[in-house]
């Protein structure tokens, strides 16, 4: 499902070079990716997201290989096949919880599906957000609902950047369970980058980050 | 929900910045619209009201005061003129003139001029009659639309006149013939809308009343048909100082003593000698001969200046709100950075952000565009009423313009300009590094 090999990436400045070990993930499999901040974790779920362009390497998601899309290409493959959660929850302020949602639809190419939306922040406890402004939700509320978002287009492979950082331990549980529940009900991919000890007794699998020379 | 809708929903989501640029944008162009509109609707009323008039010949004075006074009834008289001294163009056969219609004005009934005159204006304008038939009788009046309409006035209403252009009670003239609507003419969009027609001695004779009740001596034509009139002296009133209707019954040139205002000249052919014609005029008789069109291009063009500032300062206006919207798009990326990016990592491409950020451009130009446009018909239709008053045109803000086509097109272009740096800045925006930072 997700394949990973020889991953070298080079900042601008130059003077970093990160290095990643191989990954291989099959469908419906979670995984947790730890490590100690500076070693480059971040960088790599935005390479695995296509949100950074590789120096070298491959990535093949559902077996294509997306280092070599075109960046329009890529656009809309990102959008229909890998949901991202970030550390902190950006949303559209212009929009509600349930448009910003439509809007991933409309985005990725797909048709509006109310029924979905509904269905899924139902599942995730958030329906009579619905129509609320997402700044007036939560922090933990408001992780619910980027959930929803990486969730509401089907995709295969969702990445999540320290998606429990900002979260107290009780909000920290609910909201990894509701993650993992929801990517088993649909056999998607789970990978989180973390460096919050209070998941990794949860995950079985995991991948270590060295530390990189910097 | 598409891109344009989503720069919508962006744009009310910061209704201060968008009200400031949508209001700064809808000035200039009211501003705009407003200039435009004035200057073809008097453009276009000045010409028509040219009617084909070559020259004007009147007492000596201002030429654009002769021109404005006799051709457009705004400004006042230069003076009256004998007849003696414009035998030459009244008198038929002149090898030059075509036509020669006489002018006697100085009174006024409401505000609305009565002009003494002779059949000739009438076709001069290509009026219509709508009822009852043109002035025959001294005293008897042919209205224009507008005058009829204003002060509601019927086929055989009489009133009294005032002397002057401006009305008042003190200025009425008393004891004396009252006129009468013989006919009203269909509107004709010229300066006869305005006017209230009758013959040239009937003017002669409302003066005559004020100083010598007597008609005057010198009036060759005794022939009083009394039976032919009676009807029309129902003011027992004024019985005693009603004027002797079957007076001068003959051709103006016969009274060489008596004034008129102006002519009114139409050509044969405009060549040398009719410049020679205006010419001599000026230097060799105590007249003045005034050329319709120059003058009005003088006035034109003495106006043209303010209004040509005035534009310029509504561009400028234009191009601040145009700043305006440049400024505050530009600023709302730096808080709507992660929004950018989120979309792009929800699917959207680059050129979908480009466009994102250029449609708020031209959603707020727009705007502003539609409101200005209104605002300057509404302001229209509201002065109307007020400048009929003043210029005795009627002007209308139903009126569009092709113009306001082209202003749109101008407008449409400050709204690209103005959002296209910040159009670009979205274009580029760098997912990976913008989300990094939070």
């Amino acid at each position: 499902m997700l394949e990973a090999r020889d991953l070298k990436f080079t900042f601008k400045e130059g003077a970093t070079k990160l290095d990643f070990p191989d990954i291989e993930c099959s469908r419906g499999e979670q995984w947790l990716l730890l490590g100690q901040s500076g070693s480059g974790k971040t960088t790599l779920l935005h390479l695995l997201g296509g949100l950074r362009r590789l120096d070298s390497g491959t990535i093949l998601i559902d077996g294509q290989d997306i280092s070599t899309m075109r960046e329009s290409r890529l656009d809309s493959f990102r959008g229909r096949n890998i949901g991202i959660i970030f550390q902190q929850s950006h949303f559209l302020r212009a929009l509600t919880v349930k448009e910003n949602l439509r809007l991933g639809q409309t985005l990725a190419g797909l048709p509006v599906d109310d029924d979905r939306i509904v269905a899924i922040l139902k599942r995730l406890g958030i329906v009579d957000k619905a129509d609320s402004r997402p700044h007036r939700l939560s922090v933990g509320e408001q992780q619910r609902a980027s959930i929803c978002r990486a969730l509401v287009n089907r995709p295969k492979l969702i990445l999540a950047d320290e998606p429990t950082s900002a979260l107290d331990d009780d909000h920290c549980e609910e909201v990894i369970s509701l993650l993992r529940e929801q990517a088993a009900a649909e056999q998607i991919t789970l990978l989180i980058v973390t460096h919050d000890n209070r998941l990794k007794s949860v995950f079985e699998k995991s991948i270590e980050l060295k530390p990189q020379l910097i | 929900m598409n891109t344009l809708a989503l720069s919508w929903k962006n744009l009310i989501n910061r209704p201060l910045s968008m009200t400031l640029s949508v209001i700064l944008f809808a000035l200039g162009v009211g501003l705009i619209s407003l200039l435009l509109l004035l200057n073809s609707q008097f453009e276009e009323k000045f010409e028509k009201n040219l009617a084909g008039i070559d020259l004007v010949v009147g007492a000596k004075g201002s030429p654009l005061q002769l021109i404005l006074c006799n051709m457009y009834h705004i400004d006042n008289p230069t003076g009256n003129i004998d007849i003696k001294d414009a035998q030459a163009f009244l008198r038929p056969g002149h090898p030059l003139i075509s036509e020669a219609i006489p002018l006697s004005l100085g009174d006024n009934y409401r505000n609305f001029r009565i002009v003494g005159t002779t059949h000739s204006l009438v076709e001069l304008y290509q009026a219509k009659i709508a009822e009852g038939q043109l002035f025959e009788h001294h005293f008897d009046v042919t209205i224009g639309a507008d005058v009829a309409r204003a002060l509601s006035l019927k086929l055989g209403d009489t009133f009294f006149s005032a002397h002057g252009f401006d009305h008042s009670a003190d200025f009425e003239h008393e004891s004396e013939q009252p006129f009468r609507v013989a006919g009203i003419l269909a509107p004709s969009g010229a300066v006869i809308d305005q006017l209230i027609l009758t013959t040239t001695p009937t003017i002669w004779m409302v003066h005559e009343h004020e100083t010598a009740p007597a008609p005057a001596q010198e009036e060759p034509d005794h022939d009083h048909d009394e039976d032919g009139h009676d009807h029309e002296h129902d003011h027992e009133a004024h019985q005693d100082h009603a004027a002797d209707l079957t007076a001068y019954s003959e051709p103006l040139l016969s009274y060489p003593d008596k004034q008129i205002t102006s002519i009114l000249l139409k050509f044969k052919n405009r060549n040398f000698q009719t410049l020679n014609m205006q010419r001599n005029i000026n230097q060799n008789t105590p007249l003045q001969a005034a050329t319709p069109a120059i003058e009005i291009n003088r006035l034109f063009s003495m106006m043209g200046v303010g209004m040509d500032t005035l534009k310029m300062l509504a561009w400028v206006i234009v191009f601040v709100s145009g700043l305006s919207i440049f400024i505050s798009l530009l600023g709302s990326l730096k808080d709507r950075k992660y929004e950018l990016a989120l979309m792009r990592v929800m699917g959207a491409g680059r050129a979908k952000l480009f466009l994102l950020i250029l449609f708020e451009g031209l959603l707020i130009a727009c705007l502003g565009y539609v409101i200005g446009i209104c605002l300057s018909h509404l302001s229209i239709e509201l002065l109307a009423t007020k400048m009929q008053d003043a210029y005795r045109y009627s002007i209308s803000g139903k009126i569009f313009l092709k113009e306001e086509g082209w202003l749109l097109a101008g407008c449409l272009l400050v709204g690209f300009v103005s959002a296209l740096l910040p159009a670009f800045q979205a274009f580029r925006t760098d997912i990976s590094d913008t989300l990094s930072e939070g």
